[in-house]
C-alpha cells in the first residue's frame, strides 16, 4: 500500500488522529499568528488610506477574508460530510460537524464588518446588496446544520442527518448566490458594491491575500482542536481517551 | 487616520476579535469539562471498553 | 406487497395518501385558513392603501404560501412514522425514491393545488392588477411543486424530532430563497410591464432540478432518520 493511502487509513483510528493532529495544531497557530500579524500591521498602518473611501476601507482586511472563508468552510464541511456519509469514515463526520461553528463565526464576522463598512460608505448600517444578503442566507444554512445536529440525540444519526443537510445546502449554494445576484440587480438597477470601482494596488492587495491565507491556518488549528475535543467527548469511556488525556500531553 | 471613520474601524476589528477569539477559546473551556469527565469515569476503576 | 412492480406500488401509495387526505379534511383546510389569516395580517399591519398593497402583493402571497406549505409538510411523514408505516415502506423492497415520489405527488395535490386555487383570490384582495394574475398562477404552478419537493427533504430529516415543525421551516427556508425570488420577481416584472418569461423559465429549470434530485435526497434522509 502506498504511503499516502497508508496515512489516510491510519487517520481513521481515533487515537492516531488525536495524536497526529495534536502535533500539528501548535504549528498551525504559529503560522496564523505570524501571517495575521504581518497582514494586520500592513493593513492598519502601512497601507495608505483609500482615495475614495478614506480609512474605512481597512475593514476590507477582515471582511473579505471572512467572506471567502465562510464559503470555503461550507464547501469543506459539505464534502467531508458526504465522505463520512458515503464511506462511513468517522473522522470525516467529526471534522465536518466541527467545521460548522467556525464557518458560522466567519459568516457573522463578514456580516458585521460588512455592515460597519457600509455605514461610512453608504450612510446606512445595512445594505441589501448581493454579497451581504448571500452571506445572510449562508448564515441561516450554517445555523440550520448546527440546529439539526443539536436536535438529534443519537450521535450517528445526528452526524449523518447534518451531513445530508450540508450536502443539500451545497447544491443549493450556487443557485442561491445567483438568484440573490439577480434579485439585487432587479431591485436596485445598478450594481452596488462595497468595493466600488477602486482597483486594488498590489500594496493594498498583498496584505489581503496574506490575511486570507492566515484565515485558513486559523480554520485548520481551530478545527483540529474542536475535532480532538469531539473525539474525546464521544470516546470518553474508552481506554485510548484515558491514555491520551491522563498520560499527560505536552500540548495544552 | 481620519477620525470620523475610527469608531467604525474599531467596532469592526473589535467584533472580529471578539467573535474569532470566542471561536478559538471555546474549545479550551470544553476541554477542561471533558477532562473532568474522563478523570471521573476512569477513577473508580471502571471497566474500559474492550476496544482500545 | 411482494411481486408488485414499482409502478403499482407508486399508484397504491398515491391512492392511499389521497384517501387519507380526503378523510382528514381538516389537515387540508388548516393550512389554507392559515394562508388566509396571514395574508390579511399585512393590510392590518401596513395600512389599507391600495397602491402599497398592490405592490407588495406578490411577495406577501408567496411568503404566505411558503409558510402554509411548511405547516402541511410537517405531517408528510410524521403520522406514518408514528404508526410504523414509514419503516415498512423503507424495508418493503420497493425503490424508496418511487415511494417518496408518490407521497410528494399526493402532498402537492392536496396541499399545493388548493394554494394555487386560493391565491389568485387573495391577490385580488390585495389589489394585484388583474393582468398579473396569470403570471401569479404560473409562478404558483411551477413553484409549489418545488416547495413540496425540497420541503420533503426537510420533513424527512426532522421526522420524529420534538420541535420538528419549527426546525423544518428553518432548515428549508434558505433553500427556497431562489424560488421566492424568481416567483415574486416574475409577477412584479409583469406588473411593471416587463416580460415574465425569463423568471418563469428559471423557475421551470429549478423545478426540473428539484424533480430529479429531491426524491433521492429525501429517500436518503428517510433512511437516516428511521434507522
Amino acid at each position: 500500500m502506498n504511503p499516502v493511502m497508508k496515512f489516510i487509513h491510519k487517520t481513521g483510528s481515533p487515537a492516531f488522529f488525536y495524536r497526529f493532529s495534536g502535533l500539528l495544531v501548535p504549528w498551525l497557530w504559529a503560522a496564523f499568528i505570524l501571517l495575521a500579524g504581518w497582514g494586520l500591521y500592513q493593513g492598519l498602518w502601512v497601507v495608505p488610506a483609500d482615495y475614495l473611501q478614506g480609512d474605512s476601507f481597512r475593514i476590507i482586511y477582515i471582511h473579505v477574508p471572512s467572506a471567502w472563508m465562510s464559503l470555503l468552510i461550507y464547501f469543506v464541511m459539505a464534502v467531508l460530510g458526504i465522505i463520512g456519509l458515503v464511506w462511513h469514515i468517522r473522522v470525516a463526520e467529526i471534522l465536518s460537524i466541527c467545521s460548522a461553528p467556525i464557518g458560522a463565526a466567519f459568516t457573522a464576522v463578514a456580516l458585521i464588518t460588512g455592515s460597519l463598512w457600509g455605514r461610512p460608505t453608504w450612510g446606512t448600517y445595512w445594505v441589501w446588496d448581493a454579497r451581504l444578503t448571500s452571506e445572510l442566507v449562508l448564515l441561516f444554512l450554517y445555523l440550520g446544520v448546527m440546529g439539526l445536529y443539536a436536535a438529534i440525540d443519537e450521535p450517528r444519526k445526528a452526524h449523518r442527518s447534518a451531513a445530508l443537510l450540508a450536502a443539500v445546502g451545497l447544491v443549493n449554494l450556487p443557485i442561491i448566490h445567483y438568484s440573490v445576484d439577480w434579485w439585487n440587480t432587479l431591485h436596485q438597477g445598478s450594481t452596488v458594491s462595497l468595493l466600488g470601482g477602486s482597483k486594488m494596488h498590489p500594496s493594498m492587495l498583498i496584505p489581503l491575500l496574506v490575511m486570507a491565507v492566515a484565515a485558513k491556518f486559523f480554520y485548520g488549528a481551530n478545527l483540529l482542536t474542536r475535532a480532538r475535543n469531539h473525539l474525546l467527548a464521544q470516546d470518553f469511556r474508552k481506554r485510548w481517551a484515558r491514555d491520551a488525556l491522563l498520560k499527560g500531553e505536552r500540548q495544552p | 487616520m481620519s477620525h470620523a471613520h475610527l469608531p467604525f474601524i474599531l467596532a469592526a476589528y473589535g467584533a472580529f476579535a471578539l467573535i474569532m477569539g470566542w471561536c478559538a477559546l471555546a474549545p479550551l473551556f470544553r476541554r477542561s469539562r471533558i477532562r473532568r469527565q474522563i478523570e471521573h469515569y476512569h477513577q473508580y476503576g471502571n471497566h474500559h471498553d474492550s476496544q482500545p | 406487497m411482494s411481486g408488485a412492480s414499482p409502478r403499482q406500488a407508486f399508484a397504491a401509495l398515491l391512492r392511499r395518501d389521497l384517501l387519507l387526505a380526503v378523510r382528514n379534511r381538516n389537515e387540508i383546510l388548516q393550512p389554507l385558513l392559515f394562508l388566509l389569516v396571514v395574508v390579511s395580517l399585512f393590510p392590518l399591519g401596513l395600512g389599507p392603501g391600495p397602491t402599497l398593497l398592490g405592490r407588495i402583493a406578490p411577495g406577501v402571497i408567496w411568503i404566505a404560501a411558503l409558510l402554509a406549505s411548511m405547516l402541511s409538510l410537517d405531517n408528510l411523514f410524521r403520522s406514518d412514522y408514528e404508526d410504523g408505516v414509514l419503516e415498512q415502506l423503507i424495508v418493503s423492497g420497493q425503490p424508496l425514491t418511487v415511494l417518496v415520489l408518490a407521497k410528494m405527488l399526493a402532498h402537492w395535490l392536496t396541499a399545493g393545488v388548493p394554494i394555487i386555487v386560493l391565491c389568485p383570490l387573495l391577490a385580488v384582495w390585495l389589489n394585484l392588477p388583474a393582468f398579473a394574475l396569470p403570471t401569479l398562477v404560473k409562478s404558483l404552478l411551477l413553484g409549489t411543486p418545488i416547495l413540496t419537493l425540497v420541503g420533503a427533504i426537510g420533513a424527512a430529516l426532522t421526522v420524529g424530532l420534538r420541535q420538528g415543525g419549527q426546525l423544518l421551516a428553518l432548515l428549508v427556508f434558505p433553500l427556497l430563497v431562489p424560488v421566492l425570488i424568481f416567483a415574486t420577481g416574475a409577477v412584479t416584472l409583469v406588473v411593471d410591464g416587463v416580460q415574465d418569461t425569463a423568471h418563469l423559465g428559471l423557475l421551470a429549470a429549478l423545478l426540473m432540478l428539484a424533480m430529479t434530485l429531491a426524491p433521492f435526497g429525501c429517500a436518503a434522509a428517510l433512511k437516516i432518520s428511521v434507522s
